[in-house]
């Protein structure tokens, strides 16, 4: 599944997120994502890749810097 | 200085029979108990048990998902129970405005095993090498305080107590203290736990005090002060209530259940089990006398009464040592033959029950109570069906621990 | 109907029992009305008398001590029979065994 798709399908299970609100510059705060839900949202990741994130990334603030961070590092 | 009083101006539960406090109460009344035969899918061997559940508790429609996912099972059912309290007490429920003087606390045993049971489940049978990065808030045991704090904006001392059977009567008496002593105006006390995690069990299993049952006989597994009792049922649960200093609770016109009058706490250093009568006297009497109750104005005690072989006796004879000849005109009911043992919810359940015992001048039976044990006579059993107590004028709520740990509500009449 | 329960007695029977239960209601639930004030059909839940789950349940200890039989809490029909005055007398005249 790619990114957009994974990012939506977690917000709409936990967070009951309409997959509308959620677009590349949407803000992460805005759709209820506080620091721990982000290191939720980046372990989905992680489960999905088989492989952990390293830990100097750049937190990023929308979901299009999300996208990027775990695309970039998973070499898509 | 005139000393400061504390009232009740809230109550809420999370009930196992999927009403509010008030339908809880009623079933109590009813001896309709809550007990039934609980089976696990674990493997190889599944737990079946009686017990306590709260399966109609609609997480989702309380606390609403993105909250609920949050939280382990002792902090849903806590905050649920906090939710009911606090809107109980006629304070706002989506009001996070910062109260410094109003704080939390909190009591639970087991905090947040099932969600530490996940954890090991995924690390050590599906090999995972790392686990949620909400496994520590999940399972930590202020978990539920601090959730109920963040979600009324509660900003004074946040505790929480972990005292075995009694961390909820503890949680109320330390918030009653920290009232008395003007610390803080409003505390939301109670306790929240959820035992039914398979390790949690087969722990409980293993100390040969869970009473054995099957499909048809579960319901009355529970049966304190019987001769034929065979020990206790564990159940999960939530239960909150909002003391309030009293002159504060009269100048906005609350409701008052009742008056929390006294506290005592102390430990039996003894046994890390068995229970010793000294101990539980000594908190009595702590109560009676912080309460500046006399003898002859306790018309009902609610029981810690949890079924045990040894434990029902060495209560009864903790209360008959300290009111002497008082003793059999005291009505006493053991409530967990209907709710089970809620561990950290069990103090404040039990404190509900007695405030509205008081309120409503009628007290619950002991359920399935047909032949008083010798060792457990000499008290006023009220056995089989609820009694109407007219004018009743005090209660104690009796809460005593493994560890040895003892904590005793007095309330009275407001 | 039970197989033991009796048949409606005469009418000034059944208004000196009517009269009777109302005082034991009074009394259980410390109302601040007189007996013979509460109307044979006005509701006894909410307006009317105004009585919750619990004060029914009080009545129903009540009840069943001085009649002589059980008003049980799980009890179907208790939403008939606590409808109102009239109808609990009724209920009491044709179960009672004292």
């Amino acid at each position: 599944m790619e990114s957009l798709a994974i990012v939506r399908e977690f917000l709409r299970e936990r967070l009951s997120v309409p997959s509308e609100r959620v677009h590349l510059s949407a803000a992460l705060a805005d759709l209820g994502v506080d620091s721990l839900m982000l290191l939720e949202l980046m372990f989905e990741f992680e489960e999905r890749h088989g492989s952990p994130l390293p830990r100097d990334i750049k937190t990023p603030k929308t979901v299009g810097e999300l996208i990027e961070v775990v695309d970039g590092l998973s070499g898509r | 200085m005139k000393r400061r009083r504390v009232v009740v101006t809230g109550i809420g539960l999370v009930s196992p029979f999927g009403g509010d406090a008030l339908d809880f109460f009623g079933r109590l009344l009813a001896a309709e108990s809550a007990v039934r035969f609980f089976e696990s899918p674990d493997v190889p061997r599944p737990l079946a048990i009686p017990a306590v559940r709260c399966d109609g508790f609609d997480v989702d429609g309380v606390l609403g998902r993105a909250l609920a996912g949050t939280m382990d099972r002792f902090s849903q059912l806590g905050a649920g129970a906090a939710l009911a309290a606090w809107r109980d007490a006629g304070f706002a429920t989506d009001d996070r405005s910062e109260k410094t003087d109003c704080g939390v606390a909190w009591g639970t045993a087991l905090g947040g095993t099932l969600a530490y049971e996940r954890g090991y489940r995924e690390l050590w049978l599906n090999h995972r090498p790392r686990i949620s990065p909400l496994s520590v808030v999940l399972g930590m045991n202020n978990a539920a305080a601090a959730h109920i704090a963040i979600l009324f904006g509660l900003a004074n001392a946040c505790l929480s107590y972990t005292v075995a059977c009694a961390s909820s009567a503890v949680a109320i008496g330390e918030a009653f203290r920290r009232i008395r002593a003007g610390e803080a105006t409003v505390m939301l006390a109670g306790g929240s736990d959820a035992p039914h995690a398979y390790g949690v069990v087969r722990a409980w299993e293993a100390l040969r005090v869970l009473a054995p049952g099957d499909a048809d006989n579960a319901p009355r597994a529970c049966r304190p002060f019987d001769s034929g009792r065979s020990g206790l049922v564990l159940g999960e649960g939530g239960g909150a209530i909002v003391l309030e200093e009293r002159d504060h609770a009269l100048a906005r016109g609350a409701t008052i259940h009742a008056e929390l009058a006294g506290y005592g706490s102390t430990c039996d250093h003894t046994h890390l089990v068995r229970p010793e009568m000294r101990g539980q006297l000594r908190a009595i009497a702590q109560a009676m006398q912080d309460a500046g109750l006399a003898r002859d104005e306790v018309d009902y005690i609610n029981a810690h009464g949890t079924a045990t072989r040894e434990g029902d006796p060495t209560e009864i004879a903790a209360i008959r040592e300290y009111f002497g000849g008082r003793a059999r005109h005291i009505a006493v009911s053991g409530t967990k033959s209907m709710h089970g043992h809620l561990l950290g919810a069990a103090g404040v359940v039990e404190a509900i029950v007695t405030v509205l015992a008081l309120r409503r001048g009628v007290v619950p039976p002991t359920a399935w109570l047909e032949n008083v044990d010798p060792d457990c006579s000499g008290v006023r059993h009220v056995a089989g069906s609820a009694e109407r107590v007219p004018a009743l004028r005090a209660a104690l709520s009796n809460s005593f621990a493994f560890g040895g740990s003892n904590a005793v509500l007095a309330f009275r009449t407001h | 109907m039970t197989a033991n329960a009796r048949s409606l007695p005469a009418p000034e029977e059944l208004d000196a029992l009517q009269l009777e239960v109302a005082g034991l209601i009074v009394e259980a639930l410390n109302l601040d009305v007189a007996p013979d004030t509460i109307a044979a059909d006005a509701p006894l839940f909410g307006e009317g008398l105004g009585l919750d789950s619990i004060d029914v349940l009080e009545v129903a200890l009540v009840v069943s001590k001085r009649y002589g039989f059980q008003l049980r809490a799980d009890n179907e029909d208790n939403v008939r029979i606590f409808r109102s005055l009239r109808s609990l007398t009724e209920h009491i005249a044709t179960q009672r065994t004292q």
